[in-house]
């Protein structure tokens, strides 16, 4: 009966708060109902920290979505709320496995006890067989009769056909009702979330250490090969990355005398070709330390040396940050720039893990979920805060406009354009930029429904109605 | 998976390939156009589209039908119907970001 309630609810709330309309305050109304409504089916797991954890990112990106509705706001949520009933499903779970316990939950959540047999199927019972003919029959054969006898009756009683030509249906919307059967289905799917049995149970009993193996001396002696190997390629990359920092030193002091275009090319094609070079670097290591090698017990010129190139990795960050900060300085903030400097964030923490691993002979698995995590724990945040409000801020008290690009910033940064007295001019759109999304449209983005509510919209809208008619 | 799929009876377990097999072809099909955007793959995604239409309709009847005159538990039949109509959401989204670059 709870269940059925659940479902019902969940169905006509989604209907109510998403057809036709654009993501706004429904986002955060409907992730409290979920919240809800998985405290009611699962109370015993509700106080745990990766549930309180998920549950707090879920509701704070639904609220990001109303304040500012960027796309990466709109992509945290997702993410956020996949991850939540991932955690219902199995709360002592690595997050990539949370992923897919709740992409699994949301598409075939209702098709569980059918997967795993935990209810015998009913075939070959005839009562079941006779009581579907029986049902099509019960609604059919009425339906059709009542159908004729309706025709029959309204061509042969004027009274009865007007009553008919009264009746309105228009007010019915198949489209509304299909959306709540959806949210219905979707409902049923997560209301009692379930995980993977067999891919979460291989998580939870994977462990973060490496495990030493009792070798032979045939073996032992493999090992120590490839320990050598390890240490030699590791000495020339060393050595290599050396010949290359010294380079990035001479760039980065004779960066004054050159002309944007070469500083924008060393921006743009160096900073992706290091980001790929360190990021491969951690690939290295973690091939090289994946197994018995960090057992030998005279390794430990080949930890110094690995130290030493996360080091020298860790300067080729600052470095590229260096270069892009002076890119920033000349030219003004953007998107891809931020991400530049999120990206960098990232391969500090992706070094750092890496440290941890060596040292504490870690394995692979350790470095997918810490460096995940993390990951995901930085997008969560990137998505709270309203960047295009900040890029804009920057570069017109930083002189640094460039027109096409703040407009195709819009609506995000409409309340800063406005404070600066650009939004009337920028809004028009008519600088000739390609956009990839829809053109900014204020008499729709404006004109919203309460299920829409976002923040920038109405603080417009109430900058219009102020306006002297 | 392959335990799963052998439990299912074969109309059901064929089915299922199937659409797993049309799934397959229109994701690589649709991840070598926005990798390459190379206009031909257009085309090739529209044919795959077609034929996974006809096949999983065909399919979608002999499921509908098998139900109806009870061959089939109420579960396996709407998992399969299910998964064949799973197909349209996903051509759907697929088209709709593959027209985004055109």
């Amino acid at each position: 009966m709870k269940k059925t309630i659940i479902i019902t609810v969940g169905g006509l709330l989604f209907a109510s708060l998403f057809y036709t309309q654009s993501l706004g305050i429904n986002a955060l109304l409907y992730s409290t109902f979920l919240m809800v409504a998985l405290a009611i089916s699962r109370k015993e797991i509700l106080l745990k920290s990766s549930i309180i954890f998920s549950g707090i990112a879920m509701l704070s990106s639904a609220v990001a979505i109303s304040v500012h509705g960027s796309a990466w706001s709109i992509a945290a949520y997702f993410l956020s709320t996949l991850m939540y009933i991932g955690y219902v499903a199995s709360y002592r779970s690595s997050i990539y496995v949370s992923w897919l316990n709740g992409f699994y939950n949301a598409v075939f959540g209702i098709f569980h006890s059918f997967f795993y047999q935990l209810e015998p199927p009913k075939i070959g019972e005839p009562k079941k067989k006779i009581a579907t003919g029986q049902v099509i029959k019960l609604i059919g054969i009425p339906s059709v009769l009542v159908v004729v006898f309706t025709v029959l009756y309204r061509s042969s009683n004027p009274v009865f056909q007007k009553a008919l030509t009264a009746i309105d249906f228009s007010f019915i919307d198949m489209l509304w009702i299909f959306t709540a059967v959806l949210g219905a289905f979707i409902m049923a799917n997560i209301h009692d979330p379930q995980p993977i049995k067999e891919v979460t149970a291989r998580d939870q009993n994977y462990p973060n250490q490496l495990v030493p193996n009792a070798l032979n001396d045939l073996q032992l002696k493999s090992v120590a090969n490839e320990s050598q190997i390890g240490f030699i390629s590791i000495l020339c990359l060393n050595i290599l990355l050396c010949l290359v920092l010294i380079t990035e030193i001479l760039f980065l002091t004779s960066i004054t005398d050159l002309e944007a275009r070469i500083l924008s090319d060393a921006v743009h094609q160096g900073v992706y070709a290091s980001i790929v070079s360190i990021v491969l670097a951690l690939g290295v290591i973690a091939f090289i330390f994946r197994g018995d090698v960090n057992f030998l017990k005279n390794n430990q010129k080949l930890r110094t040396l690995t130290y030493i190139w996360i080091g020298l990795n860790a300067l080729l960050v600052v470095s590229i940050c260096i270069k892009n900060y002076i890119y920033i300085q000349d030219h003004g903030l953007t998107h891809k720039r931020i991400g530049v400097m999120v990206y960098l964030f990232l391969t500090i923490i992706g070094l750092f893990t890496t440290y941890l691993k060596v040292t504490h002979r870690l394995n692979f698995v350790y470095l997918l979920r810490r460096n995940m995590a993390v990951g995901y724990v930085i997008i969560a945040i990137y998505a709270l805060i309203n960047w295009s409000a900040i890029i804009t801020d920057h570069n017109i008290k930083a002189d640094k406009i460039d027109q096409s690009y703040l407009e195709s910033l819009l609506p995000q940064n409409a309340l800063v354009l406005k404070e600066q007295g650009l939004y009337d001019l920028y809004s028009q759109q008519k600088s000739g930029y390609r956009y990839y999304s829809d053109p900014y449209n204020e008499a729709i983005f404006i004109n919203r429904n309460w299920q829409e509510f976002n923040w920038i919209a109405h603080q417009l809208g109430l900058d219009h109605e102020d306006l002297p008619q | 998976m392959k335990t799963f799929l052998n439990r299912l009876q074969k109309q059901n377990r064929i089915s299922v390939q199937l659409a797993g097999i049309s799934f397959a072809a229109e994701t690589l099909d649709f991840l070598l156009y926005v990798a390459s955007d190379y206009e031909p793959f257009i085309s090739v995604g529209l044919g795959i589209l077609l034929l996974a239409f006809l096949i999983n309709a065909v399919m979608f009847l002999i499921v509908m039908a098998n139900f109806f005159l009870g061959f089939v538990p109420f579960k396996e039949a709407l998992f399969t119907i299910y998964i064949l109509l799973l197909h349209i959401p996903i051509a759907v989204l697929y088209s709709y970001i593959a027209l985004q670059f055109v």
